[in-house]
């Protein structure tokens, strides 16, 4: 009897023991993205880059976007840079690709695309003195458009301006959940956007920013994922507006106590308030029986899936990337908090 | 056959979606003219050339892209005058001011002339400017120099731009300076406020602009092009800081006052009413006087392309003297022309082969439409006319007589064209006025005769000088800029070409074809050496080739060869003269084969050079032999292609053929079976099409628009099934019988037509499988076939045909 209860408590122990995953601990390198069509640094913002210590700063070049009126992809919103880089502060330039410019493209234009694409990068690189060691492209990709995807990032990572230098590109959860259809990128390392994970125009309660169940689910599998891995994680938040049930826009500047107003919202799930009478709030006029999804989100819920993806992360070192470095959202958060989040990866 | 009909659909589809009158013009050697619509109107009779990019024109932003005006020449003007230097050349001043860098101005300022390079040395405005007495001008074009580079950027979307804002900033404080140092000269302060203002406006600083214009610019202000230049600048800077109706003002000024730089202003204008969503009622208060608001109105009115009468009477309201009137009149007439004018005179022209209807405009309801417009313009024509207050009331009487034309209306156009005759004319409008009078005459006129042509000769004589004067400066772009040219064009083409063919004149048609062909007499000249007549005068050659027959074209030679020909036959065989003998040859005696002429077919072929078949398309397209029996129709090259025949040498073998069988029975059926071989080949079907045709497509049978005899027997073979049967029945030898009877079935199933399946129906997959499948039944059901089962079936061609030709081994198998 004493033996088999003995056998019990070792294979509770061992079950117990096995069943906790351990900590992983590794090396984090603080950044942030960098997300406004005009570079010029205020006072916090360069303050909040100095006390996290954070070195690296991803900064958006510029979009491409498809021209139906002239059948090729083009340059949008370049961001003019009203300021010099700060000298501690590297920087990755990111150019972000509309997934509809890699329905409409051929062969011969990713050629071409990808040339305009690092030609842009690097003379804007020279004329801000600007020496990357990486070059990020961002891009939603999708089953359909995955091949013509992956032909431009192998013409972009043979462009002399890529030498010694890293290519990354940003990677969805649903693109780690979903790998074997939506493919691995030919990439040095991939950003694992750990953010805009639900419908964002569905009616539902769910937050489409940060939601952890989602990210449990999305992301069950990161350890497999065969690619180094960065991580990117959300500061903003915005509230969604809903009429009959439809996407009818968004909001910012809202707080969660806003909709705690029992005079103008009544609480309808556990972030969706109806709207009671017609009011003007923050800039912008509700009508009664519009439907208001709230999704903010603490820091802890940051922390929650900081946490999360650091333990299943393979690789000893990890950058993590705080979108985005804007003072209106910098402060919604203590230094703290901030700083906690990227503890979580240590 | 699915393969064709798709052919046949995409082309239709193509058709429908261009929905552009193309007027029988062929693809290639020229840029597509989009203003080239139906026109008996001078669309440069007003405006010109101030005015001319506005000009209207179908799917263009522009008429014409490059300003009038030179601004170089207007800058060079002004220095010449200030510096008291008239009489120098421009070419010094220009390569002065515009091909020297800073580096040079530096050594004329600097340095002794003796030191300068020669093309300093030599450029006697650089020597004047080096004067002492002028050293305020040389201090100043040696600091425009040093901005050049920072306001004088290439743009491409895929180059990151950076202003350098800091050193644009110290150049802006040394102009400042240097404006201080300046006591009297307005037209360097002028100057150095302009530089100041381009610096501001390309660095980023609209507000600094704006500023900078009106404490620098301002207190100079003077008729100088340069002041409106730098005004366009500030109008610029307004809209970006979101000034739409200042900027949209300024715009207006700068474009009525300023003739080298009215097409920015108009773009301009046109981005603030359609990104900025302005309204030009926003600006109307803006404006010191009612002639400021009509042309405010005016640069947006410009650009309407639909019914733009309502904004051209609150122009009128405005000022009737505004500049811009008779240039959107002569927009609003343009467009009528094509979208009124060109349908209807199409419609009436129900046989017209050399058109692509326009679909659209083919709609009554749309023509209906059209017409009440041309209506009502033609009474604000009338009304404006009659004011008299105009510049010249009688260019919108005789456009009044135009739209009354425009609508058939011909007692009411000659009618307003007689009050229109006592009225004063410059001599464009009274030009306009004889093409108007020439135009209502011929459409009078019933039936055309000789007493007739000769009373309209004089009319189209001065035509044809005007259009040749037009024609014979241009070697490229035929179609602008000659509106003479197309005036005749179109008169010949839908006005007097017509009324011969309705009179079956074929002959004069053709003249008047010719004589409408936008080409000059070197043009087709060189067209003779290219062998490209068909791509220089396509509507000419392709009625000479697909509407004349062998008798009309020896008429029309006789008509060329005539000694005492009258002024207006010598006029109408202007064009013609010009074709070269080998072209008039060869169209003869291919006429001739096509009706089975051999005797004078050979004798036109004869004329031909030796070696006139050696080079292409015979070449390549008349390569097979003629006479061979194939089996399974190729235009392939064969085995079987031993030999080859050239249009004379098979006319050659036919007359040869023919008269053997005539002179030895005994080899008559042997005779005749080669020449129905010869049929065949020289049809659709046959590998020598060439022989009868210029060109070959697979979709000549849907899009037949030529109406010749020969047609028949080209796509349907009925002389080709004779000949054979004629050698059948004098044949004993059963093989021979076998082999007569085949090749009369693939003349029979020529005549099988696809079942039409309408392009827009439905359930069309469904329907054009059930045509494919009916045309097939229709294939097998071919009485040669039942012919050769039942008393050939034991030869042995039979068995080689049942074993290559599938459709006779579908029908057999059946049975």
């Amino acid at each position: 009897m004493n033996s088999l209860r003995f056998t019990l408590h070792l294979f509770v122990f061992i079950f117990f023991i096995s069943a906790c995953k351990s900590d992983k601990h590794h090396f984090v390198e603080p950044a942030f993205y960098y997300w406004k069509t005009s570079f010029k640094l205020n006072q916090s913002e360069t303050q909040a880059l100095q006390s996290l210590n954070a070195k690296h700063l991803y900064i958006r070049f510029f979009d491409v976007d498809w021209d139906e009126a002239r059948k090729k992809p083009v340059p949008v919103s370049p961001t003019t840079f009203n300021q010099s880089i700060p000298a501690a502060v590297a920087v990755i330039p990111v150019v972000f690709i509309t997934n509809k410019t890699l329905l409409k493209v051929d062969s011969a234009g990713v050629e071409e695309l990808a040339f305009n694409i690092m030609h842009f990068v690097q003379k804007q690189c020279e004329l801000q003195t600007i020496q990357p060691a990486e070059i990020q492209i961002d891009c939603d990709w999708t089953k359909q458009t995955m091949f013509r995807y992956f032909q431009l990032l192998r013409k972009i990572k043979q462009h002399p301006f890529l030498r010694a230098k890293k290519l990354s590109a940003t990677i969805r959860m649903h693109q780690v959940k979903y790998q074997e259809i939506t493919g691995i990128p030919p990439v040095d390392k991939g950003l694992l956007m750990c953010y805009n994970m639900g419908d964002l125009k569905k009616y539902g309660d769910h937050n489409s920013i940060l939601d952890l169940q989602a990210i449990e689910d999305f992301l069950a599998r990161l350890n497999h994922y065969p690619l180094k891995l960065d991580v990117a994680l959300p500061l903003f938040s915005w509230s969604v507006l809903f009429r009959n049930e439809l996407f009818a826009g968004l909001m910012r500047g809202f707080k969660n106590a806003d909709f705690r107003n029992k005079k103008y919202f009544e609480k309808h799930g556990e972030r969706l308030y109806k709207v009671l009478y017609d009011v003007n709030l923050n800039g912008y006029s509700l009508k009664k029986g519009e439907v208001v999804r709230d999704e903010n989100y603490a820091a802890n819920d940051v922390i929650d899936a900081a946490q999360f993806c650091s333990r299943r992360l393979n690789s000893d070192s990890v950058r993590v990337i705080l979108f985005h470095l804007d003072s209106s959202i910098l402060k919604n958060y203590h230094t703290n908090e901030l700083e906690k989040i990227y503890h979580s990866f240590r | 056959m699915n393969l064709k009909k798709y052919t046949i659909v995409l082309g239709s589809v193509f058709v429908l979606l261009t929905g552009t009158v193309i007027y029988g013009i062929a693809c290639g050697g020229w840029v597509d003219p989009y203003d080239d619509h139906i026109t008996f109107y001078n669309n440069h009779i007003a405006g010109d050339p101030d005015y001319k990019p506005f000009y209207y024109i179908a799917y263009e932003t522009l008429y014409d892209y490059s300003e009038p005006h030179d601004p170089y020449n207007q800058n060079i003007a002004e220095w010449k005058k200030y510096l008291g230097v008239e009489s120098m050349p421009d070419s010094a001043v220009y390569r002065a001011i515009y091909t020297n860098n800073s580096e040079s101005f530096e050594l004329i300022k600097n340095k002794k002339e003796t030191e300068w390079p020669d093309s300093l040395r030599k450029n006697v405005f650089v020597v004047e400017l080096a004067k002492k007495k002028n050293a305020d001008a040389l201090t100043y074009l040696s600091f425009a120099k040093a901005c050049e580079p920072y306001v004088n950027t290439q743009y491409s979307e895929w180059e990151p731009v950076k202003p350098d804002a800091n050193s644009m900033y110290a150049l802006i404080k040394e102009g400042i300076q240097q404006v201080a140092k300046i006591k009297k000269d307005k037209f360097l302060k002028l100057r150095y406020g302009y530089q100041i203002c381009r610096l501001a406006h390309y660095s980023g600083d609209s507000e600094g602009c704006i500023q900078y214009f009106d404490t620098y610019v301002t207190p100079n202000q003077s008729q100088s092009s340069v002041y409106y230049w730098t005004l366009a600048l500030k109008a610029g800077a307004l809209r970006v800081i979101g000034k739409y109706p200042e900027s949209a003002y300024l715009f207006s000024r700068v474009f009525s006052e300023c003739n080298n730089n009215r097409i920015i202003a108009y773009q301009n204008v046109g981005y603030l009413s359609v990104y900025n969503k302005y309204n030009y009622k926003q600006a109307l208060p803006l404006c010191k006087n009612s002639t400021e608001k009509a042309d405010l109105l005016a640069v947006e009115t410009l650009g309407n392309s639909g019914h733009a009468l309502p904004e051209m009477k609150e122009i009128y309201e405005y000022d009737a003297k505004a500049k811009c009137q008779d240039v959107l009149l002569v927009r609003e007439i343009s467009k009528l022309e094509a979208s009124y004018l060109s349908p209807k005179l199409m419609q009436s022209n129900k046989k017209d082969s050399l058109l692509l209807k326009a679909t659209s405009a083919a709609e009554p309801n749309y023509l209906e439409v059209e017409g009440k417009y041309a209506d009502s313009l033609f009474r604000f024509c009338e009304l404006v006319s009659s004011e008299r207050k105009v510049n010249e009331p009688a260019l919108w009487k005789i456009s009044g007589a135009y739209l009354k034309f425009m609508q058939r209306d011909l007692k009411s156009a000659k009618a307003i064209l007689t009050q229109a005759e006592s009225m004063k004319m410059s001599p464009k409008v009274k030009d306009q006025f004889e093409v108007l009078r020439l135009l209502i005459t011929i459409n009078e006129q019933d039936k055309i005769d000789a007493t007739f042509e000769e009373k309209i000769f004089p009319s189209l004589q001065w035509l044809d000088k005007k259009r040749k004067a037009e024609l014979d400066q241009k070697t490229n772009d035929l179609f602008s800029d000659v509106p003479f040219a197309k005036i005749n064009r179109y008169l010949m083409l839908t006005i007097l070409a017509p009324k011969y063919e309705k009179q079956n004149d074929r002959v004069k048609a053709t003249l008047c074809y010719l004589q409408s062909e936008m080409i000059s007499e070197p043009g087709i000249k060189k067209a003779e050496e290219e062998n490209a007549y068909a791509w220089q005068l396509p509507v000419a050659i392709d009625y000479l080739r697909n509407a004349m027959n062998a008798a009309d074209i020896e008429k029309l030679m006789q008509l060329n060869a005539k000694a005492n020909k009258t002024g207006f036959e010598q006029l109408m065989t202007t064009t013609f003269s010009v074709l070269g003998s080998n072209f008039m040859n060869e169209l003869q005696g291919t006429a001739y084969l096509r009706e089975h002429q051999f005797a004078k077919a050979i004798t036109a072929f004869k004329k031909l050079p030796a070696n006139y078949f050696e080079k292409d398309p015979y070449k390549t397209y008349l390569a097979a032999n003629s006479f061979v029996d194939l089996i399974n129709d190729t235009h392939a090259p064969t085995e079987r292609d031993t030999k080859k025949f050239t249009k004379l040498t098979f006319a050659q073998t036919m007359l040869a053929f023919e008269k053997k069988a005539k002179d030895d029975p005994k080899n008559a059926a042997f005779c005749y079976y080669q020449m129905a071989n010869g049929f065949y080949n020289m049809s659709y079907n046959g590998n020598s099409w060439l022989l009868v045709n210029y060109s070959w497509s697979v979709t000549d049978r849907d899009y037949l628009t030529a109406d010749l005899p020969y047609l028949k027997d080209y796509f349907y073979n009925y002389t080709a099934e004779k000949y054979y049967m004629k050698a059948q029945k004098l044949s004993v030898d059963q093989n021979f019988k076998a082999k007569c009877s085949f090749m009369a079935a693939k003349c029979f199933s020529s005549r099988i037509m696809y079942p039409t399946v309408p392009d827009n129906a439905d359930n069309w997959m469904e329907r054009n499988n059930r045509a494919a499948e009916r045309y097939y039944e229709l294939l097998i059901t071919n009485k040669y076939f039942a012919d050769l089962k039942k008393n050939y079936s034991t030869t042995p061609f039979y068995a080689k045909a049942v074993s290559e030709c599938s459709y006779l081994k579908d029908f057999v198998s059946r049975r």
